[in-house]
């Protein structure tokens, strides 16, 4: 391609970012992994090349381990997920410790902070989660708009259960979004099939100000579910399951429009 | 993501993930879709993932013939709409 994209503002809405420090509390970055090793805004911005149109970018926590039941018994399962708090403060702050790649000037690219938090665990332990959540992010706490809980490596049903519901209806109502990790990687389309009922589950019965919107992060699915089946786009139309669950997505984005101007469901490219 | 279409250049990526993205765009909307990069998560395999992501984002905002104000929407209303950033707002 020749010409240059136009150059509109941009926000990379969905990045990852940790030190090197700290990769041995993710849960999934062995050191085989291609993804081991520093990825600081100093990679960042070699990677992006810096064009003045980025104006910043918005930070999806990047699953650290934890243990959710120990977490709800005395908040020790909590423990990697608020340091990502913590190094989310210093990135967002201006004020790195020596060696983490990023300067005190690259804080204003940080533009909004997507913590982990414990959503099966239900609105009440939802609440002393982000309690902790705000002493450790500190000055950086008015960054974090929403949450994330991974159900891409979840069992069925895990998205549809009370304690999920009541935790997603409990974002709503004090304005977070969620992060939506549905993906491929577990099965696909059953995913996208449990998400529009959770949806539907966690908007029922709500205020339309208080109804939580919903970031479907992965939504490149479809493209994964047509390579994997070799399918074409004409058969993702002609194949029930997915016509299905494309209706599905529409009617609940249409009945919302009709009777809100808010987004309550989006996603990424 | 097949590795070879991995390696491919930007435009080559373009045509092959055209058919989904007008999937994407028919079911959401421009004012429901947001560009993000999923860094470094997009590196995988892939040289330059960043810069091409951006490209083939273009490109599809480009022929999709979607109006100035659409596009502003995919590249950051969105994320500022959906996220509520307000020193944006």
């Amino acid at each position: 391609m020749a010409e240059e994209p136009a150059d509109y503002p941009i926000i990379d809405s969905h990045i990852h970012l940790y030190p090197a420090s700290e990769v041995e509390s993710l849960a999934w970055c062995k050191p085989s992994n291609p993804l081991h090793g520093q990825h600081s805004l100093e990679e960042y911005a070699a990677a992006t090349g810096s064009p003045p149109s980025l104006e910043g970018f918005i930070f999806l926590e990047t699953d650290r381990k934890h243990d959710l039941e120990l977490g709800a018994r005395d908040g020790s399962g909590w423990e990697f997920p608020l340091m990502e708090v913590d190094w989310l403060k210093r990135i967002a702050l201006g004020t790195p410790k020596e060696g983490e790649g990023h300067t005190s000037d690259q804080k204003k690219l940080c533009l909004a902070i997507i913590p982990w938090a414990p959503v099966p665990s239900g609105a009440d332990t939802l609440e002393r989660y982000v309690a902790e959540v705000e002493k450790h992010a500190e000055g950086s706490f008015g960054k974090i708009r929403g949450f994330r809980y991974l159900v891409q490596d979840k069992p069925k049903g895990t998205m549809l259960q009370d304690g999920f519901i009541d935790g997603l209806k409990w974002l709503g109502k004090k304005g977070y979004v969620f992060d939506v990790g549905v993906n491929q990687h577990s099965g696909g389309k059953w995913q996208l099939e449990e998400a529009v009922e959770m949806i539907e589950k966690a908007h029922k019965g709500v205020d339309e100000e208080e109804k939580v919107t919903f970031i479907i992060s992965e939504f490149p699915i479809f493209l994964d579910i047509c390579y994997r089946e070799l399918i074409s786009l004409q058969t993702i139309f002609a194949s029930p399951t997915c016509r299905y669950t494309i209706r599905q997505i529409q009617s609940l984005l249409h009945g919302e429009q009709r009777c809100s101007s808010s987004a309550s469901a989006v996603t990424h490219i | 993501m097949p590795l070879k279409l991995k390696k491919s250049p930007a435009d080559e990526i373009f045509l092959a993930l055209q058919p989904y993205l007008v999937v994407i765009l028919a079911t959401f909307g421009p004012h429901r879709i947001m560009f993000g990069s999923d860094w470094p998560v997009c590196t995988i395999e892939v040289d330059d993932a960043w810069k091409k992501w951006r490209q083939v984002v273009a490109r599809f905002c480009d022929l999709a013939s979607l109006s100035q104000a659409e596009q502003i929407m995919i590249w950051s209303g969105t994320a500022i709409k959906a996220y509520g950033i307000k020193e944006l707002m």
